[in-house]
């Protein structure tokens, strides 16, 4: 089992399963979540209109609100991306947008996201609640993009 | 009866056995670690983002520390401004 604190970073939506590194398979997924994640992430990259996501699953230090921001202003675009956030071990999560990206997804509608993924969650659903909070996340962006 | 009819009778067959087990396992091993809610979370954190390049001062084979995903002090600080989004617990 791996300990805590080396973190995973997948990049790219485009790799075969023989590609997954290693390191991603110490995760809670298992291959075929990860394949269901890698089609949401990509899916959402394409027709979210014209914002960049990202899902970090993990512990996130205290305060949480604050080491989601950390993690959301490494990316590489943070005014025009999205993270998502969820620390399975606190039971919390956390969607931050950047300065564009607010523009497409108010903070009203982040926090209807946040709501059913709250409701996967508690089911015991990660992969799902993750799912479907990136397409309802594409889908409010796309919406608010014409 | 002979040690080699005891082996023929015995050794074989558990031979055939073991060696289709080690088949089985070597060909399909059993997750290794899969989320179970309620259960300890004992799981490498992992980021998953969609573009090569994505996240500013990591490489593909990052691994990252705990150092490096510190909460910012002050919201104020980020070069892009203060952040919206929403949060919740379950």
């Amino acid at each position: 089992m791996a300990s805590g604190n080396q973190l995973a970073i997948v990049e790219g939506v485009d790799k075969s399963p023989e590609e997954v590194q290693p390191a991603v398979l110490e995760g809670p997924f298992d291959v075929k979540e990860l394949l269901h994640l890698d089609e949401a992430l990509s899916a959402a990259e394409r027709d979210g209109g014209g914002l960049h996501y990202s899902v970090f699953v993990g512990t996130l230090s205290d305060p949480v609100r604050g080491a989601a921001e950390a993690l959301h202003e490494k990316l590489a675009d943070p005014d025009r991306s999205v993270l998502v956030a969820v620390s399975p071990e606190q039971r919390q999560m956390q969607i931050v947008t950047g300065k564009l990206a607010q523009e497409k997804i108010p903070d009203r509608s982040a926090a209807l996201v946040v709501f059913s993924m709250e409701a996967s969650f508690g089911a015991g659903q990660l992969t799902g609640g993750i799912i479907t909070g990136l397409r309802m996340l594409a889908e409010t962006a796309q919406s608010n993009t014409h | 009866m002979t040690f080699q009819d005891l082996l023929i009778l015995f050794g074989a067959p558990i031979l055939v056995v073991v060696a289709v087990f080690t088949v089985v396992f070597l060909r399909h091993p059993r997750p290794q670690s899969r989320y179970r809610a309620g259960e300890p979370y004992n799981f490498k954190p992992v980021w998953f983002v969609a573009r090569n390049g994505a996240v500013a001062d990591g490489s593909s084979e990052a691994h990252g520390t705990a150092a490096a995903i510190e909460p910012a002090a002050h919201a104020e600080s980020f070069a892009s401004g203060p952040k919206g989004g929403s949060h919740g617990k379950w």
